[in-house]
């Protein structure tokens, strides 16, 4: 498995400087898991991070940074309210139902 | 109509089996398939190696439900959610009604969430079409709140995302194109490739942790898998349940798709919420296996409307057009559909395709001569088949919300 790890990262870009990363991220990424943080979203970071960056600095050279234009598009608004439903409804899962999930975790523990 | 292209057929049926393969096997997931499939799939040109995806994805997370059924050991996370439930069944009833209660459930959860992608991706890109940098810098914090929001503790998952993006700022940035965190390497200025860092953390970090954790596999479930009486099980009583199950089909594919849908949550997500839910209402143990399972296929098919209609996990255009899950070389936004009409087409029927292969992919372990799902791999412990837990008793939690 380590051998197929191996030959898929250099074949990504053919750089075997890649290699070294791949030792250094696979260690940093255990020592993540022994720590119980979940590795998904560290590769969410890694794809939604720039994407959330390059959208926002877009906007503000394009609007000469008046954060303002964030709310005054009519999807661009309806968006933004679907985050704030988002925040509110899972926070009020997580008191709920939701918790049913967690309780399982804790036994474990 | 290309997906009718014989490449392409071929690279479903065997993205097909080599997702039901690993997808069987406990410790391998289906993201883990995926990304070592992934350095061979960039050769192959957008058809076929999305007809090949597509075909891991969806046998891989109905084959997570063989290992469940047989060693009581989850073959994926996804499958984690009610692997007590649908192992009971297989002891109480017979393995091979088991296996019919999770392949047909899967296959049609599957299939509605796949009505789902096609109605549902035709319906983003009229909306895409109207999507501005502003649209998109929502709708990405949207994708991330859901992800941060999800997992078991919102603090280490908040702290696993700040890394995430830390991580991402590596290299030149994307709107200046200054470079940062490059410590005077050449090699860091093109960043910290996404495909080198999915292997690294679900492949090396696999593997560490299974040099730490040795396990024995218990004894694989294989009796009652002789006879006709199989079939007879793995069609007709099976079916007959899920016809009395309907109404919880339909419910079940619904959540799933929609939880599949919000970039972030996945499968597994999908089946922890949809069998907890049936569990909290006190169904019995055949109800939550299928609302699970269910709800975890349906997640699939759902996945894959952001990932077709928008790319919500695109890269940079210069770095590395290709390096990238959903995206290969296909462009996202509107402009995917606009420009690769082909590729549209190559995906909904290859779904449908793909599941009807997952369907008869589950078939296989039914005969006595393949009972057995690979005795001898490694137990995926208390890592993300959570099968320590299971084994434990009782529910286990989700570990990586992919």
């Amino acid at each position: 498995m380590l051998g197929l790890c191996v030959v898929g990262a250099y074949a990504v870009n053919n750089n075997p400087f890649d290699l070294y990363l791949l030792a250094a991220l696979g260690a940093l990424g255990f020592m993540l898991r022994q720590g119980g943080f979940p590795l998904g979203l560290v590769v969410l970071g890694m794809v939604l991070g720039p994407l959330l960056e390059q959208h926002f600095m877009v906007s503000m050279i394009k609007t000469h940074w008046n954060l303002l234009s964030f709310f005054e598009r009519p999807l661009a608004l309806l968006l933004a309210f679907l985050n704030v439903v988002m925040v509110v409804a899972v926070l009020g899962f997580r008191r709920g139902w939701w918790a049913s999930l967690r309780l399982p975790a804790e036994e474990r523990a | 109509m290309s997906f009718l292209n014989p490449e392409a057929l071929l690279a479903l049926i065997l993205g097909s089996l080599y997702g039901a393969i690993f997808g069987a096997i406990p410790g391998l997931t289906a993201t883990l398939a995926i990304s070592l499939a992934i350095p061979i799939l960039l050769f192959l040109g957008p058809q076929v190696a999305l007809a090949a995806l597509i075909g891991i994805t969806a046998t891989a997370i109905f084959a997570g439900d063989i290992g469940s059924v047989l060693v009581r050991m989850p073959g994926t996370p996804a499958s984690a959610a009610y692997t007590e439930e649908l192992h009971e069944v297989a002891q109480k009833r017979s393995p091979a009604f088991a296996l019919g209660l999770s392949a047909l459930p899967s296959a049609i959860g599957s299939l509605i969430g796949l009505g789902f992608l096609v109605v549902g991706s035709l319906g983003l890109v009229a909306l895409a079409k109207q999507f501005s940098s502003f649209e998109y810098f929502w709708l990405v914090l949207l994708g991330i709140i859901s992800g941060v929001l999800a997992v078991p503790s919102i603090l280490k998952g908040a702290l696993a995302f700040g890394l995430g993006m830390l991580l991402a700022t590596i290299g030149y940035d994307p709107a200046l194109g200054h470079p940062r965190f490059t410590f005077g390497q050449p090699n860091l200025l093109g960043g910290i490739d996404f495909i080198v860092a999915l292997i690294a953390f679900f492949g090396v970090s696999e593997v560490l942790h299974h040099l730490l954790h040795k396990n024995h596999p218990p004894q694989a479930q294989t009796e009652g898998l002789r006879g006709r009486g199989i079939f007879r099980a793995y069609f007709q009583e099976a079916g007959q349940f899920c016809w009395k199950e309907r109404g919880s089909l339909v419910r079940s594919s619904v959540l799933g798709t929609f939880v599949g849908f919000l970039p972030g949550a996945g499968s597994d997500i999908a089946a922890w919420i949809s069998s907890n839910l049936r569990r909290m209402r006190g169904g019995r143990p055949e109800q939550v296996a299928l609302d699970g399972t269910t709800a975890n296929n349906a997640a699939v098919a759902g996945a894959w409307i952001p990932a077709m209609a928008l790319g919500a996990a695109r890269r940079h255009p210069y770095r590395h057009p290709a390096g990238d899950v959903p995206g290969f070389g296909h462009y996202p936004r509107p402009r995917a559909f606009q420009q690769a009409r082909g590729l549209g087409d190559a995906d909904l029927p290859g779904l449908l395709l793909g599941e009807r292969g997952g369907d008869a992919a589950g078939r296989l372990p039914e005969r006595p001569d393949r009972a057995e799902p690979a005795p001898h791999s490694h137990a995926g412990a208390d890592g993300e088949a959570g099968a320590g837990a299971v084994r434990g008793g009782g529910l286990c939690r989700q570990q990586q919300p992919l």
